[in-house]
């Protein structure tokens, strides 16, 4: 097995926060690991392993009592810390009767999970995905199952090249991949800019901004370590000032991404799109909703047939090109936050 | 939380003397195998004549450093063995550890944290506290030792905690005060202790009697003293009528195993219950050690866990056979 290719120290989105409810036991593996989730009376949510101490059987298949979860084969409880707060047929309960509970935090519709030292569990180091839940922004999404190692999404996103091959006909045209492109990084942080300027836009875009002509175009990905991305698109007319900051004439949408490892070669794609226009128009929300749907089903075909085809060459490796820069900066900003983790496991206390 | 049988060897790197009656030993171990997060233990072999033993300990760790093992071992004037061969070892020595786990872990979701050590019960404590201390909220520890010099590791939990260690000195009759203390705690507040067992057994009932949440009092026992010293004493066993000795240095479930006798066990730390035997008639008290009888089980002194608890000298005759589990009130 292939090393670990994704960090623990990181905040990991699980489940958009209707998914977890009151009283309903939710599993989901993150991270290669069992876990269920539920909410608390008070909206609360928890997250706990889905394995039962006593016996290992999945916690998931029991039910919710006053906050509690009761396991579905001898009626273990445990509270939402984990602890073992009853046992069946015995006066006391052996004091090293735990599951593991991991913080979890609602944020811009989605939950957020630490599966890392949880004493670094900082909320405020939950990516800016603001666009999600802003009243200025509408939008929706939903999430797409990935039988694929999460970083072969993070590399389709951080290079958009590919729309032109893949995404042909609705957002992808020739003119995708002869624009240049830019690419910045901080802490943590990468960035690709590509301006396509004065062209015709494609069949997608030109329908949202509704008027005829030549474009000004932009994709700004913005991409947070280990696996969030907030990908700002639009268009304006050819010459109205969006390159300089004036989007006034253009329509601009933010694409959310929450990227979260299942397994290496599994995938949890949180996605969500949002747009600052018409921003009252429940149809235009759907159709952006489908159109995009649709789209993300072409990524998902060529990334599922390409984990195959990775594990059908496990003698290969993979080579960079120029457009690969986004998600080379990408890969390396998660390969320092897994060796800063193990760095900071070395150092003596 | 329960790990397998290990194959792992630890090679004694530092020796030092940190009170005066307890010996810190760090091990080099391989690096990622074994959990030395805060609350975790590791068992040892430990050789004994011609036979091998198994001592657990808690780490002194925080999980930070994982190829460094760190315990603690107090020397016991009546050594079970384990603690006089701990003492014997000299940097380069190699011990083989088969198991680890971690019974007690830190739990993050709290207002506030007490930690309260008794004597050698510190050794959990000191990773606790500076785990605990890492999610940003107030940290209280609570230390009791007989004196200054029998008191480990306080100047680095002074330079972790500050004005909220409070170190509570025999010698100088500042006796803890536990109701006192559980004024100052609320429905949130987490504690985490490890000590004697009275102490204990002293918080347990204060923390019921104030009905505050059971999941909120965390705490570890290796059962290793009672409320009477360790002592020899005799079993007769009642199906095969043989009469047993069990030394100092034994457990009444070794002995029994040792002379062939078949009983259950699985935790061997006085948890589970399974290894609990009757008692049909004792010329001594039961010095019950173990977590899992209830008071009034206890009080009925007709049974006992054969991995912790003991007879205070004396002997007594037992019924291995045809136990009754559950609850029996």
């Amino acid at each position: 097995m292939a090393e670990r290719t994704y960090p623990f120290n990181t905040w990991y989105a699980v489940a958009w926060d209707y998914e977890i409810a009151e009283g309903r036991l939710l599993p989901r593996r993150i991270c290669n690991k069992p876990l269920v989730f539920y909410r608390k009376k008070d909206g609360t949510a928890v997250a706990m392993d889905d394995a039962c101490w006593h016996r290992l059987a999945p916690l998931s298949k029991g039910k919710v009592v006053n906050d509690n979860v009761v396991c579905p084969y001898h009626g273990l409880v445990f509270e939402p810390g984990g602890r073992c707060v009853h046992m069946p047929s015995q006066e006391t309960i052996n004091p090293s009767a735990c599951v593991r509970t991991y913080p979890l935090v609602d944020r811009h519709r989605l939950c957020w999970v630490w599966m890392g030292d949880p004493a670094l569990a900082d909320p405020n180091l939950i990516p800016d995905l603001h666009w999600n839940d802003d009243p200025e922004w509408a939008g929706d999404g939903t999430t797409l199952h990935l039988k694929a190692n999460y970083l072969l999404a993070v590399d389709n996103l951080m290079d958009l090249t590919h729309e032109t091959f893949v995404h042909q006909g609705s957002i992808g045209n020739d003119a995708v991949a002869e624009a240049p492109f830019r690419t910045t990084h901080g802490p943590g942080t990468a960035t690709v800019t590509r301006w396509i300027l004065n062209q015709e836009p494609p069949a997608f875009w030109g329908e949202q901004l509704g008027k005829p002509g030549p474009v000004d175009r932009w994709q700004i990905i913005h991409f947070t370590a280990p696996s969030t991305i907030a990908l700002d698109v639009g268009v304006a007319p050819a010459g109205t000032g969006a390159p300089e900051g004036d989007r006034s004439q253009g329509v601009n949408g933010y694409i959310t991404f929450a990227i979260t490892p299942e397994t290496e070669t599994t995938t949890h794609y949180f996605w969500a799109a949002n747009r600052n226009f018409d921003i009252d128009n429940q149809s235009r929300t759907t159709i952006w909703r489908e159109g995009v749907r649709k789209i993300f089903a072409q990524d998902e075909a060529i990334l599922e047939s390409q984990q195959q085809a990775i594990e059908a060459n496990p003698d290969k490796t993979f080579y960079d090109l120029n457009i690969d820069a986004g998600g080379a900066w990408a890969r390396r900003k998660v390969a320092e936050m897994i060796e800063a983790e193990q760095a900071t496991m070395r150092r003596a206390v | 939380m329960k790990a397998d049988s290990l194959d792992v060897t630890g090679q004694v790197a530092e020796i030092r003397d940190v009170a005066s009656s307890i010996r810190m030993i760090r091990f080099d171990v391989p690096s990622g195998i074994l959990n030395l997060e805060a609350g975790a233990h590791v068992t040892f072999d430990v050789p004994k004549g011609d036979r091998i033993m198994t001592r657990s300990y808690s780490v002194v760790d925080d999980g930070r450093h994982p190829d460094k093992l760190t315990i603690a071992v107090k020397s016991e004037e009546q050594s079970k063995g384990g603690s006089r061969y701990m003492w014997s070892l000299e940097p380069g020595d190699s011990l083989h550890i088969s198991a680890n786990g971690n019974a007690m872990p830190p739990t993050y979701l709290a207002s506030d944290f007490v930690v309260l050590a008794g004597g050698i019960g510190v050794t959990p404590m000191t990773g606790m506290a500076r785990t605990l201390k890492r999610t940003g909220k107030p940290v209280r520890m609570i230390y009791c030792a007989r004196s200054a010099e029998e008191a480990a590791f306080v100047s680095e939990l002074r330079e972790v905690l500050g004005d909220n260690l409070d170190m509570r000195y025999d010698s100088d009759k500042r006796f803890l005060d536990i109701p006192e203390l559980l004024e100052t705690v609320s429905m949130d507040t987490v504690v985490f202790m490890c000590g004697p067992q009275g102490l204990m057994e002293a918080m347990k009932s204060a923390w019921a009697e104030r009905e505050l949440p059971v999941q909120n009092l965390r705490y570890e026992t290796f059962a290793n003293s009672g409320i009477h010293p360790t002592r020899p004493f005799q079993v007769t066993v009642a199906e095969t009528g043989r009469t047993i000795g069990v030394s100092e240095d034994e457990t009444l479930l070794d002995a029994l195993l040792a002379s062939g006798h078949d009983v259950l066990s699985d935790c061997r730390r006085g948890e589970c219950g399974l290894c609990k035997v009757h008692v049909v008639e004792a010329t001594a008290d039961i010095d019950h050690r173990d977590v899992f009888l209830s008071p009034m089980e206890r009080a009925r002194n007709d049974c006992l866990c054969a991995c912790v608890s003991r007879l205070n000298g004396g002997h007594m005759t037992v019924n291995i056979d045809d136990i009754l589990h559950g609850r029996t009130g």
